[in-house]
């Protein structure tokens, strides 16, 4: 259960940047996460955190979106790069198991979308 | 009212990442080498660490950080050695923390140290995310596990600077396929050293600890 002390990180940066917005009444309707494949993260677990974490702060009721970002792998013997399937990291062109993993890594928060009232709404 | 969307592009991991980079710099300045020993519960973590140490202490300066979830009784095993040993609990937290192992590394007595073991919380999922300022992690597998782990937590063996097998002094009495797991680590890492030890009959444990003193802090 990472997954609580994973969120709880989304949750303390997605506040502080809350706080830096200009607009008034902001309320946040969807949070946007990407995920690398290769991070154990069980996304139910995630978003089980989120809803809880999120009580008692600017995010409540605001919908976490967890967009999953595929392995891809870059072979260091032949240069061949492909995409990573059933954790099999080993090259499609020449069998070399020197891979370097180029994407499947991430865990970041990509954006928010809010609601805020214009002046004058 | 009106929407919009506003870009973050914030890792979510960076608190984390700045606690394990203090860590590092530290271990740095005083030239310590920091293990990271990452396996299942009763997967042989102590044990591998009571039949190593004896064995490094004898060119090395030692300590360890236990982290369990509950309770001393780790710690206690290792007192006899006559190291440093300090016990994190992180009362239900299912791994170590940067921050948490930044606070007791600087309680260690760093001047007069050349290795730390960390033994982590016996997960083999949670910990394998959370960098903590070491340099390198130790995947710790016991041959009582099924062979097929390495493909079910393949993050942890793509992440490992080394693979233990141990318990190896069962292999005749389990169906335990030993070729196969050797297989699948490779898959999951084709760059991956494995040892094969049995801690309790001191198998394979001098070519572990020979390893690790001539492991190099890149």
């Amino acid at each position: 259960m990472h997954e609580f002390g994973i969120c709880q990180n989304i949750v303390n940066i997605a506040c502080n940047e809350l706080k830096k917005l200009e607009q008034k009444n902001v309320r946040v309707l969807k949070l946007r996460v990407k995920v690398g494949s290769l991070h154990a993260i069980v996304n139910e677990n995630l978003e089980m955190a989120y809803s809880i974490l999120t009580k008692d702060t600017d995010l409540h009721g605001s919908r976490l979106e967890l967009i999953s970002i595929p392995v891809e792998a870059e072979c260091k013997d032949c240069g061949y790069r492909s995409r990573i399937k059933d954790n099999f990291f080993v090259c499609a062109q020449c069998n070399s198991g020197n891979l370097e993993i180029i994407k499947g890594q991430e865990l970041y928060i990509e954006n928010l979308e809010v609601a805020y009232e214009e002046d004058g709404d | 009212m009106k929407k919009t969307e506003i870009k973050i592009y914030k890792e979510i991991l960076k608190a984390e990442g700045e606690w394990a980079a203090k860590t590092r710099e530290s271990l740095r300045k005083h030239n310590i080498l920091m293990l990271n020993l990452i396996g299942s519960p009763g997967c042989g973590k102590t044990a591998l660490l009571e039949a190593l140490l004896p064995l490094l202490l004898k060119k090395l300066r030692c300590a360890v950080l236990e982290g369990d979830v509950e309770t001393a009784r780790d710690a206690e095993r290792l007192k006899d050695l006559g190291i440093p040993v300090s016990q994190i609990i992180t009362q239900g937290t299912c791994h170590l923390g940067a921050q948490i192992v930044n606070k007791a590394v600087q309680e260690l007595p760093l001047a007069d140290l050349d290795l730390i073991f960390v033994e982590n919380v016996g997960n083999l999922v949670c910990p394998t995310e959370f960098d903590i300022g070491e340099a390198a992690k130790l995947a710790v597998l016991s041959v009582t596990e099924g062979e097929d782990k390495p493909l079910k937590y393949p993050l942890l063996f793509r992440k490992a600077g080394a693979a233990v097998l141990t318990k190896i002094d069962l292999l005749p009495h389990l169906p335990f396929d030993r070729v196969k797991c050797l297989e699948f680590i490779s898959q999951v890492n084709g760059r991956l050293p494995v040892f094969e030890i049995s801690a309790l009959k001191e198998q394979g444990t001098l070519t572990l600890a020979d390893w690790i003193s001539a492991f190099e802090i890149g």
